[in-house]
């Protein structure tokens, strides 16, 4: 079971490692390279458990099974936390803030306000989902391209509506609006 | 390997039952504080009490299943308390792909592209009244200046910006 615990450490060493060489590539997009990471990730360390599995454990077919199931996702698990911290690093809004105040040291609220705002937040995200492939551009008009982004934000919501939180932001500015009367 | 898996999701299972109970009575504001305690400390607590009690790891598992299965557990939990801000925060990148959706198939002129559900107050008001309330900005003679936290924030941020070689990539937000 040792050698589990080793893989365990090791691969998210493994991928921030790959992350990073290809972060360095000429031509790169930082936001496919944590997946192309992953999955590198998933190519080499899922073939040598199984080995390993097999030498050790011998070839039990459900616990090569429930092993291969684990491996799976434990490295997608680090995939998506290894990503995730370069979205809040990149997209977060919390930190764009911090990052803007920190450039310019000192700065009035209308000043942040007015390099940072609803439009720029909005502008700078379209090219972002037209480079992941969530939106298309044909003749000026936005189509959807891809589904995943909302599949996520259907995930989000159901789990909204499970924690008991407003599940569309309308519905949030009505109960601040409420509390504040 | 069949034990680890289950007891690592068992885990998991368990901490988010009590993390929706918990939630559904009243939500802590302070969940970077609570969602640890709720994923972390519960389910390590657990284990020492039931071996200490016990003299023996919970369904007479060895030490690196248990240790296996805690990482399974970590990484999940790890993975949901990040997504949790995504929750009860909503995304501007959602909200425009919901306005293009609205509009299939005809598609949404790019210069006639307005998300009504999102107001300014809610994007960056409510933040900058977050990073007030946190305590990682203060307000000097009318203007705002990193306080330390805020500053050892930014520098965390770039430290991991240049050991993954992204210094050259602007952040835009």
């Amino acid at each position: 079971m040792c050698f589990v615990i080793v893989l365990l450490l090791l691969a998210p060493v493994f991928l921030c490692g790959v992350n990073a060489i290809l972060n360095r590539r000429p031509n790169t997009h930082p936001h496919r390279t944590p997946f192309t990471a992953g999955l590198y990730t998933n190519l080499v360390f899922i073939p040598v458990y199984v080995v390993l599995h097999v030498r050790i454990f011998g070839s039990q077919f459900t616990d090569l099974i429930c092993g291969i199931v684990f491996m799976l996702i434990y490295i997608n698990g680090v995939v998506f936390l290894n990503w995730f911290i370069f979205t809040l690093t990149d997209v977060s809004m919390h930190i764009q803030l911090l990052m803007q105040i920190h450039r310019h040291g000192s700065i009035t609220t209308a000043d942040l306000v007015e390099r940072y705002n609803k439009n720029t937040i909005l502008t700078n995200r379209i090219p972002r989902l037209l480079e992941l492939g969530q939106l298309r551009m044909t003749d000026g008009l936005l189509f959807v391209g891809g589904r995943s982004v909302l599949f996520g934000a259907a995930v989000c919501a159901l789990l909204r509506r499970i924690l008991g939180i407003p599940v569309r932001p309308e519905e949030a500015d009505h109960l601040a609006d409420h509390a504040s009367q | 390997m069949t034990t680890a898996l289950l007891l690592g999701l068992s885990m998991f299972a368990a901490c988010w039952l009590l993390h929706v109970v918990i939630w559904r009575i009243h939500r802590p504001t302070a969940y970077p504080i609570w969602l640890p305690i709720i994923f972390l400390f519960v389910p390590l607590g657990a284990i020492l009490a039931v071996d200490f009690t016990r003299g023996g790891l919970p369904f007479g598992c060895s030490a690196p299943t248990a240790v296996a299965a805690f990482f399974l557990h970590a990484v999940i939990a790890a993975c949901y308390m990040e997504g949790y801000a995504g929750i009860i925060e909503y995304s501007p990148s959602a909200e425009i792909l919901r306005v293009v959706q609205a509009n299939m198939p005809h598609g949404t002129p790019l210069e006639s592209l307005h998300v009504s559900t999102l107001s300014e107050e809610a994007l960056t008001g409510k933040r900058i009244r977050h990073l007030l309330t946190s305590r990682m900005i203060r307000l000097e003679n009318g203007a705002l200046r990193l306080t330390p936290r805020g500053q050892a924030v930014v520098n965390l941020c770039l430290a991991y910006r240049a050991v993954f070689g992204l210094l050259h990539v602007e952040a835009k937000g």
